[in-house]
């Protein structure tokens, strides 16, 4: 007997716990790719089934209808219509939030038409009953026509009814393979469902008259008309100054780690070629990068927090009003303040906007928002060139900057956004209207996944594209050796020398020097690359001369003037970066069009603004 | 009455969708495609809603309560949906 393989498809509302049913499911086993054709990340995993056959199982992304209005939405809906190829067959999981069944009860209805094989899985069950809601779920699969099971995602065992069903199913599918045909009525019309679902609802559902206490409780603080705002500036303060100081103990760590393993394999190694591509190339590179894993999972952190407590959509809801002054809705700040941690994430969360123009601009800036990859280069050039001093009584001059930083990368992008809403980017009537999902604890094991995922890639890319560069820098940086009786540094005549050498006259108005023109060039794949490049060429150069490596601030210090530091800070605020994020603004725009636009008015501002920033600093160093 | 002018914390029923308005201000509420969305979250006629929640600003958008779930749209949409209060 052959068991046909199956492709389990969940969809469900946004909001539904659909990806905390797909995280218990497969657990750790998921591949992140993209849809052939679009760039959509694909969420896939495999279970097996109890015939011992894998199923994959594939989450879509929510949507409440299928009248497709979002990138997003398209997805799904060209997913649930493709025709299943005749070696595969398809099972729709409609996953269904048991506290909220009138919506999701509503695309239910709507997978219906599509005449696939579905099972309901009622979600969230343990929140349901302690609400105090009853749901007869005998009933309901009779209403419905489907088998219906209840699950609790966020428990491993939740799920095991749910797994049962689909096998089951695929037990069924080798004596019958045609779908049971619904009796239910086939309902287009969103007024007509709505009727129907208020019918089923009356027959299997008891609900106390006390929607949802908590969750407005909760609102009148924190959407409250005056403190609202106040309160979620207060958490973003809060989450950026996390980002510092939680992250200082674990960063010293890393460092001592880097070190300690820097000067074993010092001791091991002869001196010598290898030694120095080791520790001067490999580690040196590497471990300059690996550092900043803390600060880039606590902001991870944050922003997993917010998205799954609920507060995130608060946060849109909040700024919808100062985000239509620029142009924008509500939904923009979203991929914006996620952009904070990344921007490729960001411009991918883009496709929830509907209008096109606004997705456009949103993307467009979401590049100047202070990622976590511009705050190795913030952290060294600061505590390189800002004096560690305290002003006004309490304020750190340090954080100072960082902050100034953060603000003037807002503050611009602001500018950017409503220069380009106003001109090419124009269009009419914006809406915003979102759902302000209940609040909920969220689930820690979903969290460390989503943060486990993320140190994963990072690590991944510290492990290859990192350590390349830091080896391909330290070759260029070592060869050729200077010719005898030569009384520069040995670098300055290796091909990393010849090449900054060669572009330090088109960045020496703006006050940068061969080495930092040296970074520049791998520094387009990743902005963090310029610290290490900058690690591997001072490493570099310092080898063999006499004086003790003190730590990177402090040799940039004694190498460059006050305004060539200030003049990088500034550049990257706005520094065309990275490779990545213009792939992926290529793919989420379908053309080279935008992400060349993006890369020139980034690369004007960065250019433009270092420049001010070198010749203003000059001028008053110099007096 | 429209939606847009339901005070906080009372009820009302939906009873229709009027056409897409300009207010003074020169602003234009958005297409029919933000109708049918309002309508897939369940927006549909006869259903009850009540205003929660207001913006900061220009107390704008608004936050509505409806079949227990919370949708917020912006006040300019809202004044498309003609609604009646229901006394309790």
């Amino acid at each position: 007997m052959t068991t046909q393989s199956l492709t389990v498809l969940l969809a469900g509302c946004p909001n539904s716990g659909k990806s905390s049913l797909f995280n218990t499911l497969t657990g750790s086993k998921q591949k992140i790719g993209n849809y052939p054709g679009v760039t959509i990340e694909r969420k896939s995993g495999t279970i097996t089934s109890s015939c011992g056959t894998d199923i994959e199982v594939i989450d879509l992304p929510g949507s409440y209808s299928l009248h497709p209005k979002s990138i997003d939405e398209e997805i799904a809906f060209k997913i649930l219509n493709e025709d299943p190829s005749s070696s595969k067959s398809q099972l729709i999981v409609a996953v269904a939030d048991a506290t909220n069944m009138e919506r999701t009860l509503s695309l239910v209805l709507e997978l219906q038409t599509l005449g696939k094989p579905i099972i309901m899985a009622l979600n969230m069950m343990d929140l349901a009953i302690s609400r105090g809601i009853k749901i007869d779920i005998a009933k309901l699969s009779r209403e419905l026509s489907v088998p219906v099971v209840s699950t609790v995602a966020i428990k491993k065992n939740g799920v095991s009814s749910l797994l049962t069903h689909i096998n089951n199913f695929i037990g069924e599918q080798t004596t019958r393979s045609q779908a049971k045909p619904s009796k239910t009525p086939l309902l287009k019309n969103a007024a007509d469902r709505f009727i129907e679902i208020d019918r089923i609802l009356s027959i299997c559902q008891s609900k106390p008259n006390m929607a949802d206490l908590w969750t407005h409780r909760i609102d009148r603080v924190l959407l409250h008309p005056v403190f609202g705002g106040p309160i979620l500036f207060l958490l973003l303060l809060v989450m950026f100054q996390a980002v510092f100081s939680w992250a200082e103990l674990p960063m010293v760590f890393i460092e001592d780690i880097v070190a300690a393993t820097g000067s074993m394999v010092s001791s091991l190694l002869p001196n010598g070629w290898v030694q120095s591509l080791i520790v001067d190339g490999i580690i040196a590179g590497v471990g300059s990068v690996l550092v900043f894993l803390p600060q880039i999972l606590i902001l991870f952190l944050f922003i997993l927090i917010l998205e799954s407590s609920g507060y995130m959509m608060r946060a849109a809801f909040i700024m919808d009003r100062i985000m239509a002054s620029i142009g924008l809705q509500g939904r923009s700040f979203v991929p914006l303040l996620s952009s904070f941690a990344c921007a490729i994430p960001g411009i991918m969360a883009t496709r929830t906007i509907k209008d096109p123009k606004e997705r456009l601009v949103t993307i467009l800036i979401a590049p100047l928002m202070t990622c976590s990859a511009r705050l190795p280069v913030y952290v060294l050039l600061i505590s390189a060139f800002i004096p560690d001093q305290t002003v006004m009584g309490f304020l750190n001059l340090q954080g100072l900057t960082m902050f100034g930083l953060f603000i003037f990368a807002i503050f611009s992008a602001i500018v950017v956004a409503f220069a380009m809403r106003k001109t090419v980017l124009h269009s009419q009537a914006s809406s915003f209207l979102v759902e302000l999902p209940s609040y909920k604890i969220p689930n820690f094991k979903n969290v460390f996944l989503g943060l486990y995922i993320k140190a994963k890639v990072f690590l991944k890319k510290a492990g290859t594209l990192i350590m390349a560069v830091s080896i391909i820098l330290w070759v260029l940086a070592s060869f050729p050796k200077p010719p005898e009786g030569a009384t520069d540094a040995p670098i300055t005549y290796s091909y990393a020398g010849k090449i900054g050498k060669s572009i330090e006259p088109l960045v020496a108005p703006i006050g940068f020097d061969w080495r930092i023109a040296t970074g520049l060039v791998p520094g387009f794949a990743a902005r963090e690359v310029m610290v290490g490049a900058l690690a591997t060429v001072f490493s570099v150069e310092a080898e063999g001369e006499d004086e003790e490596i003190e730590n990177l601030s402090g040799h940039l210090r004694s190498a460059w003037p006050l305004a060539t530091g200030l003049s990088l800070l500034v550049w990257y605020i706005f520094s065309p970066q990275c490779l990545a994020t213009f792939v992926v603004a290529r793919k989420e725009t379908n053309g080279w069009r935008w992400p060349i636009i993006m890369f020139t008015y980034m690369l004007t501002l960065a250019y433009l603004s270092s420049w001010l920033t070198y010749q203003i600093t000059s001028f008053f160093s110099e007096i | 009455m429209r939606l847009s002018e339901l005070p906080k914390g009372k009820r009302a029923r939906i009873l229709s969708y009027s056409q897409p308005l300009t207010d003074i201000a020169g602003h234009t509420s958005s297409d029919d495609e933000c109708i049918h969305e309002m309508l897939d979250l369940g927006m549909v006629p006869g259903a009850r809603v009540e205003v929660r929640h207001f913006g900061m600003f220009g107390r704008d958008p608004i936050a509505v309560l409806v079949r227990g779930g919370l949708v917020a749209l912006r006040r300019i949409d809202a004044s498309r949906i003609e609604v009646e209060e229901i006394d309790e």
